[in-house]
């Protein structure tokens, strides 16, 4: 149980986290402002990455945080299941086999 | 009276316009100013797309009437709305008719810093499906206040409420006053005709179909903002010369980046805005994602939409269909306020002509009027409206919700379900015309309103909603005193433009006032944590119990989320936050005491 509720919490924050930076990469440029001298596909390096990393970036992060957080939903659907008393077993199997995460 | 879209925005951020032609190297002298003027061909198919429009919004509001039959159906669309619907339909809540129109006039003005402030929507977007909405769709309740009512007690859920109908106003005024200008300036009506019209036709179909009708017009309202930018957007660019990328206006203007870079230097600068005249720093950007990033997160009528998924999954899939349409839509407006920035320099200054502020609310008209034919250039017209309808529906639904039921459920707490649809009824017709009324001749501090209503969701409902369903600790006391002291400083320091009692707190330059979340949402936080702390933390089963069946637990730990390094974390990092932006910042403090006009200076000169 423990193991799994420690996963949600840290999937849940570097998720949190990721999507932050993601859409808010402009220190970066304060950091490393060479980066604003480029360009790439005839705009600013600064301008493209900042909307392709803000959006086209981020979806496919938002999709591997959906696999691994409906992963986390049915790893406590199993344990539930595991560990409910035996007249609930029944109810909690079918549940997790019809949809795990509601 | 201006035609002014976001007035309060503009008046904050908009450059006299001379300054533009004096950038542009050899830009003859400014003589006059460039009134949009639409066509008759404009105005009589604006006409009819929007009454073709208005008939089916109403159409389909009157067809869901039939499927509401209780208060789940009402408030929740029977949670039965599939992820690509919700998808649209979040994407349409969430783009208001200052996106649609505004995002433009602001690019116009402020340029890549608008850059900055669109991402952090859209983080904040994302950052409710992984922060708040799994839990809150487990909750199996209608609104994020009533989630504060039963996990804080009736106390919060009032201050919850009463927090929700001041930001929601703040956020409608401008809306309602939007949807009349449009009506005003499009097909010449009188402005009070206009909100008439456009105010109880959104007030007749949330109102009659509640959640279901609100979701299927925002599906659809979303479908029609879309093509009303991207047909006119390709066709732009085109005629600018941008080539084969522009059939995909987002990153369609590469090839014109030379031009504008000969025009106006600043224009793609990450370290200043206005036209290089103000320093943006690492400071200004933090204090953007608190209370853009983070005041998305508290919104109401957002996290409402997660309430209509069938499943957690299907919630997060809506997310996933969300992420791609806002982005359509920002990088296709960012498409034609590039476009519209580049003909308002080359075209229109180099002929002496200069852009009013509130004339460059309508620059998505202007360039379709000025590059596409008549029956192409009347769609951002019905996007228009539809961007507006499809946000104060949402805002209506969720006043409707938080009156008609959250505070009615107190009141009458064993009222039957029928009763609680009736509710609905009465309090969102009662929040539509209420609103309507106000946006007749709108308080002023209402229209500095749509930034403002994010620095309130952000201080008040984001640290509780959060804590709350993240922490066991946080407790009645702590969130109480959390959202009284979140929502004062946000409302005090907006109106001290940053300072409290004559203390300084948010150094944050002339556009500081704009982002007073990195110290009253911090404040928020710290207090929410301490004072839940010190009074002991959150005591009763019952509601720890639903602490960990809300993250999908059927059985109860009491260990679980009730540590105390993230409470710890979160008070240590709020402290931060509120002594870093009481620090002076010198590059502010130049830019002031160089140039920047105050709010109330700037906003004079629009007249509103």
């Amino acid at each position: 149980m423990q193991r799994i509720y420690q996963r949600e919490c840290w999937v849940a924050l570097i998720a949190f986290a990721v999507v932050t930076f993601l859409t808010h990469i402009f220190p970066v440029y304060f950091l490393f402002p060479a980066i604003t001298t480029f360009t790439i596909f005839g705009f600013p390096a600064h301008y493209l990455l900042t909307m392709v990393v803000g959006w086209l970036v981020l979806m496919p992060a938002y999709w591997y945080y959906i696999k691994v957080s409906e992963q986390i939903d049915q790893e406590i659907e199993q344990y539930e299941a595991a560990t409910e008393p035996p007249a609930r077993t029944a109810t909690a199997a079918a549940r997790a086999a019809g949809g795990a995460d509601d | 009276m201006t035609r002014s879209l976001l007035p309060a925005l503009l008046a904050l951020l908009v450059v006299p316009v001379t300054a533009l032609a004096q950038e542009a190297a050899g830009a003859p002298e400014i003589t006059g100013t460039y009134r949009f003027e639409p066509t008759s061909a404009l105005s009589t198919l604006g006409i009819v797309y929007t009454v073709a429009m208005v008939v089916l919004f109403l159409y389909i509001g009157w067809l869901s009437k039939n499927r509401v039959a209780t208060s789940e159906d009402y408030y929740a669309a029977g949670r039965n709305v599939g992820g690509l619907s919700n998808g649209l339909a979040m994407t349409s809540n969430y783009m208001s008719l200052a996106t649609f129109l505004g995002f433009t006039a602001l690019l116009w003005s402020i340029q890549y810093f608008l850059v900055a402030i669109v991402l952090s929507f859209l983080g904040g977007f994302v950052m409710i499906s992984i922060a708040i909405a799994p839990s809150l769709r487990r909750w199996g309740k209608f609104t994020s206040m009533q989630f504060i009512g039963d996990r804080f007690g009736h106390t919060a859920k009032i201050i919850a409420v009463l927090c929700m109908i001041l930001l929601a106003q703040l956020y409608l005024i401008g809306q309602m006053k939007g949807v009349g200008n449009v009506f005003q300036v499009m097909f010449h009506w009188d402005y009070t005709t206009g909100l008439i019209v456009g105010g109880l036709v959104v007030t007749t179909y949330v109102t009659i179909g509640g959640m279901y009708g609100l979701s299927y017009n925002q599906t659809a309202q979303a479908i029609i903002m879309g093509i009303a930018l991207f047909i006119p957007a390709v066709i732009i660019l085109w005629k600018l010369g941008a080539g084969w990328p522009s059939i995909f206006p987002p990153f369609g203007y590469g090839n014109l980046v030379p031009q504008m870079m000969e025009a106006l230097p600043s224009y793609f600068d990450p370290f200043t805005t206005k036209d290089g005249t103000l320093p943006l720093t690492p400071k200004f950007y933090t204090a953007i994602m608190l209370s853009i990033a983070f005041g998305t997160i508290g919104l109401p009528h957002i996290a409402m939409r997660y309430f209509t998924a069938p499943t957690v999954r299907a919630a997060k899939i809506s997310t996933l269909w969300g992420i791609l349409f806002i982005g359509l839509v920002f990088f296709t407006t960012f498409a034609i306020g590039f476009a519209a920035k580049l003909y308002t320099v080359n075209e229109l200054n180099a002929n002496g002509l200069a852009i009013e502020p509130s004339e460059a609310d309508l620059l998505v008209v202007v360039m379709s009027q000025a590059f596409t034919p008549a029956w192409i250039a009347a769609l951002p017209v019905a996007g228009a409206l539809a961007a507006g309808m499809s946000t104060i529906g949402g805002l209506l639904m969720v006043i409707g919700t938080g009156i008609g039921n959250d505070i009615y459920s107190t009141v009458v707490p064993n009222a039957a379900d029928r009763s609680r649809v009736k509710a609905g009824y009465i309090f969102t017709a009662f929040g539509g015309l209420v609103t309507i009324i106000l946006a007749l001749n709108p308080p002023d501090f209402l229209l500095t309103s749509v930034i403002w209503a994010f620095v309130v969701a952000s201080s008040t409902f984001t640290p509780v909603l959060i804590l709350g369903i993240w922490w066991k600790g946080a407790n009645k006391m702590g969130a109480i005193a959390g959202m009284v002291v979140g929502g004062f400083l946000s409302i005090v320091l907006w109106w001290t433009k940053g300072s409290l009692l004559g203390v300084p707190l948010v150094q944050l330059g002339p556009l500081g006032f704009l982002v007073t979340a990195i110290f009253s949402a911090s404040a928020a936080w710290f207090t929410t944590v301490v004072v839940s702390l010190l009074t002991g933390g959150e005591k009763d089963e019952r509601i720890l119990r639903e602490v960990d069946r809300i993250h999908g637990w059927r059985d109860y730990h009491p260990d679980r989320y009730n540590g105390k390094a993230f409470p710890f974390a979160c008070a240590a990092i709020a402290l931060a936050l509120m002594i870093w932006s009481a620090m002076p910042d010198p590059a502010f403090e130049a830019a002031s005491a160089a140039k920047a006009p105050t709010a109330t200076e700037v906003a004079s000169t629009t007249g509103d």
